[in-house]
């Protein structure tokens, strides 16, 4: 398990994404690792499930094609040191975890959220903010009713992810929408699902973590 | 001169140590050095007893807010904040649910560091009913929530800490945004590495080091939650970073220690610990601290503190880095009641007056021991 600058294509879908929550001026400003973990592999037609399995470079010898990986994107401040010494020293964890690639798409995590409030003030990015009542419920993984949305990006689609912000537009989870525009808001109804919050995102990860004994499984937040 | 240092060291009871032992339910032999070297020994003793004495404190994490916003909205929502000695450290009056449950319950962590770090875990763990509790409360216009299920404690605005614990990190003298390298040699579950990344403002760097895997969870837990950018977590033994080759501008050593100085918190560790454990975590400290002070970079300054009240834990450590490193220079610390300068037969360098001592009666935070030691440069 090691962390390894971005490969081009890797560096190529980041900037997408980036760009498309209106953040691509911080991406250059940002050093960004890369550590790969390895879900699932075929090997031998058989199929293994090796939750929260590392690639060690020794442990599958089918081709390429046929593991699934998933690529861990991390930032790090620190501009003293490089892959050599982080080859040599095998950290647990370089930085803050801000999303995963898999299949060629990032999937931003909350900590992307905090990023993208933080530098689009323009709030021209997907998201919904939600009245306090729904908020404490919310946090927790609940999903939220259109009549608990206070205001929302009017050109969300349907199926897009989107952040959650309570009243004061402060990150509180991640969804995705069931309805696009106006519709967004219709009463009675669940117009979010919540994919992420920061209660059982936190959560999730203690109790995991705390229950593996294996130290190279439990490094994933 | 070093073989004088053995340690534990017992100290013949008598009956008062066992009226005592009896009376708040201690191990006598704890009682009977107690009464050697704590000052007010019955009085700490009461004070310990009476669970409406437990202080809590939060540090603002300066990454995410600032305190004086932060005090703003959790007066909104109820709690009453003092200010202390710390511009970013307040104490808090009414931590509501979670803190009286913690207090009952106890906390359980064997031969650990420090300290009200636990208390993150634990509100963490139970957040999720404690959160649907306060919520039926707010409902209901009745109860405090709990400080540690909060949107501004998921938020990651700030940190349940002691305030000793905060006062060990604001004496590594990290000036905001510096360019530091800095060893935290134990570092779970992460209360003083968040506090250094504040102080660095996420730049320099900072190695962190954990062996115990079950603990790591909650390590990389505050580090996310805190924003924490610039630190780069290692699952080794503190005792061989110095086979890593690296050099550090400042290292933080918060010991595994007996935590006596939790005892307010953890009860259990009244009868818990024995003198072997204490022999135990002695000779650990004695390995740890030589390798912190050997990866100092020249002029460095390493930070050795541990919340127990044990002389074999603190002044006899600190004793035995300076007969064996001549360029380790004690400094002197700002807060807490001067470090003994002997105990039991043994007397200590004269400088040991400037290590420091945090008792719960007199200052009002958990039992606490700090060191300040500067490598001097060649």
């Amino acid at each position: 398990m090691t962390f390894r600058n971005l490969t081009n294509a890797e560096e190529t879908i980041l900037k997408r994404s980036f760009n498309n929550w209106g953040i691509f001026e911080i991406f250059k400003t940002l050093r960004i690792l890369i550590r790969t973990l390895v879900l699932d592999a075929v090997i031998s037609d058989q199929k293994h499930t090796l939750t929260l399995g590392y690639s060690n470079g020794t442990e599958f010898t089918e081709p390429e094609k046929t593991i699934k990986r998933t690529e861990e994107v991390f930032v790090h401040s620190n501009i003293k040191y490089d892959n050599t010494l982080f080859n040599k020293i095998h950290p647990v964890i370089v930085g803050l975890k801000i999303g995963t690639i898999k299949n060629k798409k990032f999937s931003p995590g909350l900590n992307f959220a905090e990023f993208v409030v933080k530098h689009n003030k323009n709030m021209d990015y997907p998201h919904v903010i939600i009245n306090t009542k729904a908020e404490s419920l919310i946090v927790f993984g609940r999903d939220i009713m259109g009549s608990s949305i206070l205001s929302y990006f009017k050109d969300i689609k349907e199926n897009q992810q989107a952040i959650i912000l309570n009243h004061n537009k402060e990150v509180i989870g991640l969804g995705k929408s069931r309805y696009s525009g106006s519709l967004i808001i219709q009463p009675d109804v669940i117009t979010i699902d919540t994919t992420q919050d920061i209660g059982t995102y936190y959560l999730k990860n203690e109790n995991r973590l705390s229950k593996s004994t294996d130290k190279n499984k439990d490094h994933s937040l | 001169m070093d073989d004088i240092l053995d340690c534990p060291v017992l100290l013949t009871g008598n009956e008062h140590s066992r009226f005592l032992s009896k009376r708040y339910g201690y191990k006598e032999w704890m009682i009977s050095r107690f009464l050697n070297f704590i000052p007010c020994p019955e009085k700490m003793l009461e004070y310990i007893h009476n669970s409406k004495n437990l202080h809590y404190y939060i540090r603002v994490n300066t990454l995410k807010t600032n305190p004086q916003e932060l005090k703003r909205r959790l007066d909104e929502k109820g709690y009453h904040l003092n200010e202390t000695i710390l511009k970013e450290v307040f104490e808090i009056k009414n931590p509501g649910f979670m803190g009286i449950q913690n207090k009952v319950d106890g906390v359980r962590n064997d031969n650990q560091n420090n300290d009200d770090n636990n208390y993150n875990k634990v509100v963490v763990t139970a957040q999720r009913d404690n959160d649907l509790q306060s919520s039926k409360d707010n409902d209901a216009g009745s109860k405090q929530p709990s400080i540690g299920s909060t949107i501004e404690y998921l938020k990651g605005y700030y940190y349940i800490q002691d305030l000793s614990s905060c006062i060990a990190v604001e004496e590594l003298e990290i000036d905001n945004g510096s360019d530091f390298v800095v060893l935290d040699m134990a570092a779970a579950p992460g209360g003083k590495t968040t506090h250094i990344a504040q102080k660095l403002n996420n730049m320099g760097a900072i190695f962190a080091c954990e062996l115990n895997s079950n603990r790591l969870a909650s390590l990389l837990f505050n580090l996310s939650r805190c924003f924490v950018q610039n630190t780069i977590v290692l699952n080794i033994k503190a005792e061989e970073i110095d086979k890593l080759g690296l050099h550090f501008d400042r290292v933080l050593l918060d010991a595994p220690c007996t935590c006596e100085g939790i005892i307010m918190k953890d009860t259990s560790r009244k009868k818990s610990r024995n003198l072997v454990d204490l022999g135990t975590c002695s000779n650990r400290q004695k390995k740890l601290i030589m390798s912190g002070f050997d990866v100092l970079k020249p002029n460095g300054l390493l930070i050795y503190c541990t919340c127990s009240f044990a002389p074999e834990e603190n002044e006899m450590i600190i004793q035995h880095l300076l007969n064996n490193r001549k360029d380790a220079k004690l400094e002197p610390l700002n807060y807490g009641m001067n470090g003994l300068t002997r105990f039991s037969k043994y007397q200590f360098d004269e400088n040991m007056v400037f290590t420091k001592r945090f008792y719960p009666h007199i200052h009002s935070t958990n039992g606490f021991f700090i060191a300040k030691i500067r490598k001097i440069s060649n």
